[in-house]
């Protein structure tokens, strides 16, 4: 299986932790399954406290343009490469 | 034919819209609302499933057993409703007469510049309360709303009232919620129906009318992460020409402590089922939820924020129920040629149908398949009616044991398909095993037949025999005709008894006969080719 970076551990720790998923561990995610339905099984709701737990400690709002979110949310792995990128703190 | 109209996907519907459209808009609300009532009739008489949903609401709500009238009644303020969003999405809203109830609570809270989340419910109008909203109070609202299982509504919306398609949020997609907060913060009443849950969403056990539901936390949790007030709102209607809008703050800020989230969440929601109850008392025939409310098991939801609502989509009864724009405007439009020609049109088939159910025989020299078209079981057991075919059909087995009988009918109600009670039915009468098939799958008569006609395959089809009850014959023919079967026909009772219940079948089977034909007509005129599939 394909190995999580250390800041992909870091935002699937924010993850578990945030969205209070307890029979996860964040180093058990697999970068490239989806997240949202399928794979993780995420909803809107998780979406929204993802996102404001990513704008407390990253300092960016999230957008909710939908083509973009498409690709954010899509795997662990582009979640991670889109906060490093917008990232401010 | 019941509900074949009602199964159209709402594409393809565009020329009916406009035929709505153009009958409300231009023969003016008053025609409008005088087909109203036999629209109602028909519903009342055909739409099972939304009947009884009436019924389980009707008796919590009257503390009573509702009486035909308040039947009528139910479903008439529901129709009345549906014509009204016409007119309240073309911006007549002159037409209206609107209290406003409680406003300031959301007059305050719109000239705060904030936004908040106005909860509402599928008790009443949302959609008079969302064009009111913005045409006459000019509030910066916005609507969460499901636009994909209604792409040919959305496409209305668009073209009668550009600002409105503006205002919806679409359901549906991780975003959703993300758009709420975004446009809560923009300072927009973000409007939500807090009443149904949608297969897959997260849920929590509330109590209502004394018993447990489940309702959808999304709204309230959402109103707490965001930070935003939550603001209840009920659009109610009133009988002819009156609205009455209710407004009222749920909450300023509902807070929630990560540790007792749930416990917290629950009282909120609580208060909102409170409300809710209260007003569903007041304006009980206001409750749109056409379906057993009380259904989904909350027991399996205790204990677990995360836990998901499972069962089917209420939206199956409401789709059936409001039969998409295609019914309504055929059913429409055969009103209409029945007012225009006096009731003449209705006169003819009503002569075919008696003739049919009278001239037809009880025996049958045809062998091979005997087709059995299934009644609605009443308690689980089979009915008159039913009993009368299975009883015409053991006849023809006995007469020619190299006959084989296919019952068809699926769980039209209860638990057992009308296939295998008839099946039950004919053993007890001491048929073989060997002699019977049964298709329990297809729930009324064209589809019932639709299956026949893949069962039996391209070599049997041209002759089988079809037994059916008398006032049924001619429907029976004209579909099979439409679907280019050739049974021959065999009528279940000796003869035809004429008095009022019978008469008064054969009425409702011309009413049928004659919406079915005009609809045809429509769909060959608008070259509605899906519709078109469905019945041939």
């Amino acid at each position: 299986m394909d190995a999580l970076s250390p800041f992909e551990l870091e935002v699937a720790r924010l993850l578990v932790e945030t969205l209070h998923l307890e029979d996860i561990k964040p180093e058990d995610i697999a970068p490239e399954e989806p997240l949202f339905n399928q794979g993780l099984g995420l909803d809107s709701i998780d979406a929204l406290e993802l996102a404001l737990a990513i704008s407390k400690i990253y300092g960016f709002q999230m957008r909710s343009d939908e083509q973009q979110n498409q690709r954010v949310f899509a795997s662990l792995r582009a979640l991670s490469a889109h906060v490093a990128e917008r990232r401010t703190h | 034919m019941n509900r074949q109209w009602g199964q159209l996907p709402e594409r393809g519907s565009a020329w009916t819209l406009r035929l709505i459209l153009w009958i409300a808009l231009h023969i003016g609300r008053p025609a409008g609302r005088a087909l109203l009532y036999p629209i109602t009739l028909y519903f009342l008489m055909t739409a099972g499933e939304a009947r009884r949903g009436s019924q389980l609401f009707l008796r919590r709500a009257l503390n009573r057993e509702p009486s035909w009238r308040d039947r009528f009644r139910h479903i008439h303020c529901f129709a009345a409703t549906i014509l009204d969003r016409v007119y309240f999405l073309s911006g007549r809203l002159e037409h209206f007469e609107i209290e406003i109830v409680g406003g300031q609570s959301i007059f305050d809270q719109a000239a705060t510049g904030r936004g908040c989340i106005l909860l509402g419910s599928h008790l009443g109008s949302f959609e008079a309360l969302r064009v009111i909203g913005l045409h006459l109070q000019r509030l910066p609202i916005r609507i969460l709303m499901n636009t994909r299982h209604n792409p040919v509504m959305t496409r209305l919306l668009d073209a009668l009232n550009p600002t409105l398609a503006q205002t919806i949020i679409p359901v549906g997609g991780p975003e959703t919620l993300l758009k709420v907060q975004e446009s809560v913060g923009q300072g927009y009443l973000v409007g939500a129906l807090g009443d149904r849950i949608a297969p897959g969403e997260r849920a929590a056990p509330c109590r209502f009318f004394g018993e447990d539901i489940a309702l959808p936390i999304a709204p309230i949790l959402s109103a707490a992460l965001v930070g935003c007030p939550v603001i209840l709102c009920f659009g109610l209607y009133r009988g002819g020409n009156r609205y009455q809008m209710h407004f009222e703050l749920l909450a300023e800020r509902v807070i929630l402590d990560r540790r007792h989230r749930q416990e917290q969440l629950g009282v909120w929601m609580q208060r909102y089922a409170d409300r809710l109850e209260h007003y569903a008392r007041d304006a009980p025939y206001n409750w749109f939820n056409f379906y057993d409310y009380w259904q989904e098991a909350p027991s399996s939801l205790v204990g677990a924020e995360r836990s998901r609502a499972t069962g089917q989509s209420p939206r199956r009864f409401v789709r059936q129920f409001a039969m998409g724009w295609d019914g309504l405007g055929t059913l429409l439009l055969s009103n209409m040629l029945l007012m225009a020609t006096l009731g003449l049109s209705g006169l003819w088939l009503f002569h075919r149908v008696w003739r049919m159910a009278q001239d037809t025989p009880a025996q049958v020299a045809e062998s091979g398949w005997v087709v059995v078209l299934g009644v609605r079981l009443q308690r689980d057991q089979v009915s008159r009616d039913y009993a009368c075919r299975l009883e015409r059909a053991a006849a023809l087995y006995r007469a020619d044991p190299q006959r084989r009988i296919l019952l068809v009918g699926g769980p039209t109600s209860g638990s057992v398909s009308e296939a295998e009670r008839g099946r039950q039915f004919l053993l007890a009468m001491g048929l073989p095993t060997g002699a019977l098939s049964i298709e329990d799958q297809s729930l009324h008569t064209l589809d019932n037949l639709r299956r026949t006609r893949q069962l039996l395959g391209e070599v049997q089809r041209q002759s089988f025999v079809l037994v059916t009850s008398r006032y049924h014959l001619a429907r029976s023919e004209i579909l099979a005709r439409g679907l280019d079967l050739h049974p021959v026909l065999c009528a279940a009772e000796d003869r035809l008894r004429l008095d009022f219940s019978v008469l008064w079948r054969l009425a409702l089977e011309a009413g049928y006969l004659h919406w079915y034909k005009v609809g045809r007509a429509w769909s060959r005129w608008t070259r509605n080719r899906h519709s078109l599939a469905r019945i041939s």
